[in-house]
């Protein structure tokens, strides 16, 4: 019986489905282990009609003790002009003995000369037991 | 048997996709094509087809408040609208009669920037500087055959004169004031001076927004395609800087037909309780001449860093 290779033409399409979405949002993630507890760092990052929307999440399998963000910071950035149209960096938050910590952040467009790069980044905080960890992760949309 | 079947419907529509995409990555070239003789000065298919408004439908403002004192623009209700040329063809000509006056060289870039919210400033920089609500910024491009950029200096500054950052680029490597970081980065290639109008029309028509165009002066007199991008928002959008939520919004783009540049943008914001604002205002000159002193001063300066 004659074999077809559907692989091309299906990842074809999983690639293109993945381009059209990655236009209007990003999420990155880190995972690790504080205390031999899993942790996950996650930020998202969506593009609306007139602004952006973007969540920091830390969240851990169990209750630890210190579970939160170090900074954030929120950046409309300009690459043609190397100037940024909006930067504003929140401080250091945290929850003690808990699984969950989130912000969001609302932001209105500003507009560039050229493609406007909305960029939300910064380390997350995590720590139980004698173990203390910092990720970065940081996500990236261009508009 | 059914797995073929549907193996085969996933192989259609990934060359249905892949065929749009491809026509999407096109269209500008096609466009071009379909208007060459928007390069000619005058007598173009723009002046043609479109009847002339000269009624000026930007909406008077309060000084600096940004508050929309008539929110009435008859003229706009009665414009039939344009059938013979879509938008996006339009906004892709006048772009592509802005680069094609371009020549290897510099090209300086005057924008004046306002907006009207709740908040102090766009935020604060690194370097504790607050980006203003009313800005001006002086860009110069030093453009290559290409249109990518070989080098550039970008001032912003406060409405009295104060530096608030600076941005170089040169050789690819970019600087800027506030994070005093010399990165690595791509040469961008300019796409027009129209401040990214085409790009975020497109996008905002993938969110349902309604685009209308219409003939009307620039400030100087000359001939200028005004675009009016209509959007309601899905959900009402509650920004941190405003304190009731956005249902729609409206972005005007006024552009010369002579040079294809963008004269002089507003985004006006609808809230909750119907009442209306203009958010941003932005005008913007271009000229071609080589940079101020301070401007190479800062290129210098970059050169020398590591």
């Amino acid at each position: 019986m004659k074999k077809t290779n559907y692989a091309i033409p299906i990842i074809t399409l999983l690639l293109l489905i993945a381009m059209s979405q990655s236009a209007l949002a990003a999420s990155k993630r880190w995972y690790g282990t504080v205390g031999g507890v899993d942790v996950r760092a996650e930020k998202t990052l969506t593009l609306g009609g007139s602004g952006w929307s973007t969540y920091l999440y830390s969240t851990a399998d169990f209750p630890i003790n210190i579970i939160g963000m170090t900074y954030w910071t929120l950046e409309e950035y300009c690459p043609a002009t190397n100037t940024y149209a909006y930067y504003n960096r929140y401080s250091g938050a945290y929850d003690t003995y808990d699984t969950y910590f989130s912000r969001s952040a609302y932001v209105q467009y500003r507009g560039c000369s050229g493609i406007s790069r909305h960029k939300s980044h910064g380390n997350h905080d995590f720590a139980h037991g004698s173990d203390h960890v910092y990720p970065y992760v940081a996500v990236t949309v261009d508009r | 048997m059914k797995t073929k079947i549907l193996l085969s419907i996933l192989f259609l529509a990934s060359i249905g996709i892949g065929i749009g995409f491809a026509s999407t990555l096109m269209n500008q070239d096609k466009a071009l094509r379909a208007w060459p003789a928007l390069a000619l000065k005058d007598g173009g298919p723009l002046s043609q087809d479109m009847s002339q408004d000269h009624s000026l439908s930007i909406r008077s403002t309060e000084a600096s408040s940004g508050k929309i004192v008539s929110n009435q623009d008859p003229s706009l209700a009665e414009k039939p609208k344009t059938e013979q040329v879509e938008p996006v063809e339009m906004l892709q000509a006048l772009n592509g009669r802005a680069l094609a006056a371009l020549r290897p060289g510099w090209v300086h870039l005057h924008e004046e920037k306002h907006y009207f919210t709740e908040a102090e400033n766009n935020g604060v920089l690194p370097n504790q500087v607050a980006i203003p609500n009313d800005q001006i910024i002086d860009t110069w491009f030093n453009i290559r055959a290409d249109r990518r950029i070989l080098q550039s200096v970008s001032i912003m500054r406060t409405m009295d004169g104060q530096i608030v950052q600076v941005g170089v680029f040169s050789n690819g490597r970019a600087w800027n004031s506030a994070t005093n970081e010399v990165q690595t980065e791509e040469p961008f290639r300019l796409e027009g001076f129209d401040y990214n109008f085409l790009r975020e029309l497109q996008r905002l028509q993938a969110f349902g927004a309604k685009v209308e165009m219409r003939e009307q002066k620039t400030p100087d007199g000359g001939e200028g395609t005004l675009f009016i991008v209509r959007l309601l928002s899905g959900a009402p959008e509650k920004f941190d800087d405003f304190s009731r939520p956005v249902i729609a919004s409206e972005r005007r783009g006024l552009f010369s037909k002579e040079s294809g540049y963008l004269i002089e943008e507003e985004v006006i914001f609808t809230f909750d309780d119907g009442s209306q604002q203009i958010y941003s205002r932005v005008t913007q000159e271009i000229k071609f001449e080589p940079p101020a002193d301070e401007a190479l001063n800062y290129l210098a300066q970059l050169e020398e860093k590591q």
